[in-house]
């Protein structure tokens, strides 16, 4: 009997707290497909007018993990851009599960949406919901990773903006006369991230100047992680004078290690990928090491889903790849693509879309 | 003399039968190979780098230690880290005092400690699943509280807590080093020591025999929140910021290193020296694999071994231990059987 307590309260428990953790995630609630607390809240707003004619479009989008602050500002952009267009965007969090997507891309799919929008949790668990999206005409477009069947993708070129980095690099060393001992911070078990990396040792290769990659390590893009790893292989190599992470994590965790060595900062010079929120601007605005970044513009990231949908469900035809931008962010560029408003950071849509008419 | 005899003897058969003597020879071996393998290995910035490392699983392992000892579990050790960093990183940004971000971090690891004693003596539930909720509603209330965001420092002088030195040793080091000469004279020399093991090996009885089980419950889990949070505010002053994923998995690394180190999981059995070599194998096989250039999912499996292959060890120890007893309760009670 006792046991059997125990038990109900460990499941309770379990419920409260999981319900905990994915709140800030679902507060425009999937499974109930609510409208977008946006459309909601602008009732009076003169779009909401013009879509009373029966026409509104309705747009699901599932992301795989909330919980990241990429996906967060992903879900923000795609947010304004669905008010901009005045469509209703539904959201939901997978919270990587995969199960769990499945289940709420075919609630949305019930609920009668215009357009599924998906970050896979994992690919080959969506081949079933992507038939059935179709066997109703809804098209399906897929965030970063490419699925069979889906109408397109939406993504960043990671091996491209790579290349960026390492022909950055390639540049400010010959300029400023270093020798690069590169720790790379990377996070092999993510698809993205080994490119990101092939893509940076490419245009290294390529460039023709003399660089070598002391060591290579598994930050797994955390923080805490990056810095561990970072802090023995510096122990190993302190002749390490760049360091290139795969994301914001991943790179200012190895410079704390660098620091934490004790080894002169302005020896170090620190590029890393992602430029994702917080952790990286203010890496860069503090003027250290972190000279530059490939910037991914997660925002941007999510308005482009929206057109994209748009554009489709529209009749529009759109190719099987979407590319949203990506450009190398340094403090001389950094006021193009972003302005300060009240202490948030803006970014500057237009600069990023020139990026991809370039 | 005849007295001396014994006592070296007893000292000798003390070190044979004690669960520390296997793990220090493993020890010193792994140290052998890695120093073979790796000329940096020995130098006194990577055993400096080391040990700063270790230091942070020591401060929290030492007080879960005392909880293990007790024949409870904390799994919640990992998510009072994020907890730890958010609470000093908030209450410094909102001052600017250190003192004040510190003490606020140990006052929520005391508040947490007590909540986690309360429920497993007051509401008689199972530690584990007491503790894996409280681990679940910590982590949300990291994520929720800051939208899942990192909070950066806004004074640089935090970071001196965790990265700063005292000569040449740094200030975790120093701190995990008297944490361990008081803990050990607890549980060694003290009544509230006794009470741990005498609880952690019969908690019926010592609640028979009149002991304060729920209190010594309540406040060693009072003692183990303390001290992990002191170890988070060290993590996120290395980090300078607060991470709301801080801590995802060190529950396990903890553990896993306090029951290498001969920590029966029943309770009653063990000791802090023996959790803290555990801690130092385990720190050293992460360090040494990474000068070593080891790719992190072989890592995995190496660290993976060593756990299954030390517990297994101490097994075999245990039962010839436990042989060697019947052995010679059997020949004294012939020998008795012969006089009578």
């Amino acid at each position: 009997m006792k046991k059997v307590l125990v038990v109900v309260l460990a499941v309770l428990l379990m419920v409260t707290a999981f319900g905990c953790s994915s709140a800030p995630a679902e507060d425009t609630g999937a499974d109930a497909s609510v409208p977008a607390e946006s459309a909601a809240a602008d009732a009076s707003d003169p779009v909401e007018e013009d879509s009373t004619d029966g026409k509104t479009l309705k747009f699901g989008y599932v992301t795989s993990d909330m919980s990241h602050e990429w996906y967060q500002n992903i879900v923000n952009g795609a947010q304004q851009r669905a008010e901009e267009l005045g469509v209703e965007l539904i959201t939901a969090d997978a919270a990587m599960d995969a199960g769990k997507q499945v289940t709420q891309l075919e609630n949305m799919l019930t609920s009668g949406v215009d357009a599924l929008l998906i970050t896979p949790v994992d690919a080959k668990s969506l081949a079933t919901v992507i038939q059935e999206a179709e066997a109703q005409g809804v098209p399906v477009i897929c965030e970063s990773n490419v699925v069979e069947g889906a109408t397109t993708t939406v993504g960043i070129d990671s091996v491209e903006g790579g290349r960026k980095a390492g022909e950055w690099l390639a540049e400010y060393a010959t300029e400023n006369n270093i020798d690069p001992k590169i720790l790379v911070v990377n996070a092999p078990a993510n698809e993205d991230c080994r490119e990101r990396v092939q893509g940076f040792k490419e245009a290294l290769d390529e460039s023709g100047i003399q660089y070598e990659i002391v060591q290579e390590v598994d930050g797994e893009g955390s923080k805490e992680k990056s810095l561990e790893v970072s802090a023995d292989a510096i122990t190993a190599h302190p002749e390490v004078n760049v360091i290139y992470g795969i994301n914001d994590n991943a790179t200012t965790g190895g410079m704390a290690a660098y620091k934490e060595a004790g080894l002169d900062e302005s020896q170090l010079v620190a590029i890393g990928f992602g430029f994702e929120g917080v952790a990286g601007r203010t890496a860069l605005l503090a003027g250290g090491p972190y000279k530059s970044a490939v910037a991914m513009f997660p925002d941007f990231m999510g308005q482009r889903l929206i057109d994209t949908a748009y554009e489709i469900a529209n009749g529009g035809e759109v190719e099987e790849r979407t590319w949203s931008g990506t450009t190398i962010i340094t403090l001389d560029n950094f006021a193009d693509f972003y302005t300060e408003e009240n202490g948030e950071y803006i970014t500057n849509f237009d600069a990023v879309r020139a990026l991809i008419e370039e | 003399m005849n007295s001396q005899k014994t006592t070296a003897k007893s000292v000798f058969s003390k070190i044979k039968d004690s669960d520390i003597l296997f793990l220090v020879i493993a020890l010193i071996v792994l140290c052998v190979i890695m120093a073979l393998a790796s000329p940096v290995f020995l130098s006194e910035r990577n055993i400096m780098n080391m040990l700063r490392q270790v230091s942070l699983t020591a401060i929290c392992g030492f007080g879960l230690t005392m909880v293990i000892l007790l024949g409870e579990i904390d799994l919640s050790v990992g998510s009072q880290q994020a907890i730890a960093g958010l609470c000093s990183v908030v209450t410094l940004n909102a001052t600017g005092s250190i003192a004040l971000a510190v003490l606020a971090a140990l006052a929520a690891g005391a508040g947490v400690g007590a909540l986690n004693g309360f429920l497993v003596a007051k509401g008689k539930m199972n530690s584990l699943i007491v503790t894996l909720g409280t681990m679940t509603i910590w982590r949300g209330v990291a994520m929720v509280t800051t939208n899942a965001v990192s909070i950066q420092v806004a004074y640089p002088d935090f970071q001196e807590l965790g990265t700063g030195y005292v000569g040449p040793i740094p200030n975790g080091v120093i701190i995990m080093a008297v944490l361990f000469v008081v803990i050990w004279y607890i549980l060694r020399h003290t009544t509230f020591g006794r009470y741990i093991y005498a609880i952690g090996g019969n908690q019926e009885a010592s609640r028979l025999a009149g002991l304060p089980v729920d209190r010594m419950r309540i406040t060693v889990y009072v003692i183990s929140g303390v001290l992990t949070m002191l170890a988070g505010v060290l993590l996120a002053s290395r980090m300078s910021s607060a991470q709301p994923s801080a801590g995802d998995g060190f529950e396990m690394t903890v553990i896993a290193a306090i029951i290498l180190g001969g920590v029966s999981l029943n309770g009653g059995v063990g000791g802090i020296g023996g959790a803290f070599v555990g801690m130092l194998i385990l720190g050293i096989l992460e360090n040494g694999l990474t000068l070593l250039d080891v790719s992190s999912f072989w890592q995995n499996i190496a660290r993976g071994i060593v756990i299954i292959l030390a517990v297994y060890l101490d097994e075999v120890r245990k039962a010839r231990l436990a042989k060697k007893i019947v052995q010679e309760q059997k020949d004294h009670l012939e020998n008795e059987g012969i006089t009578a």
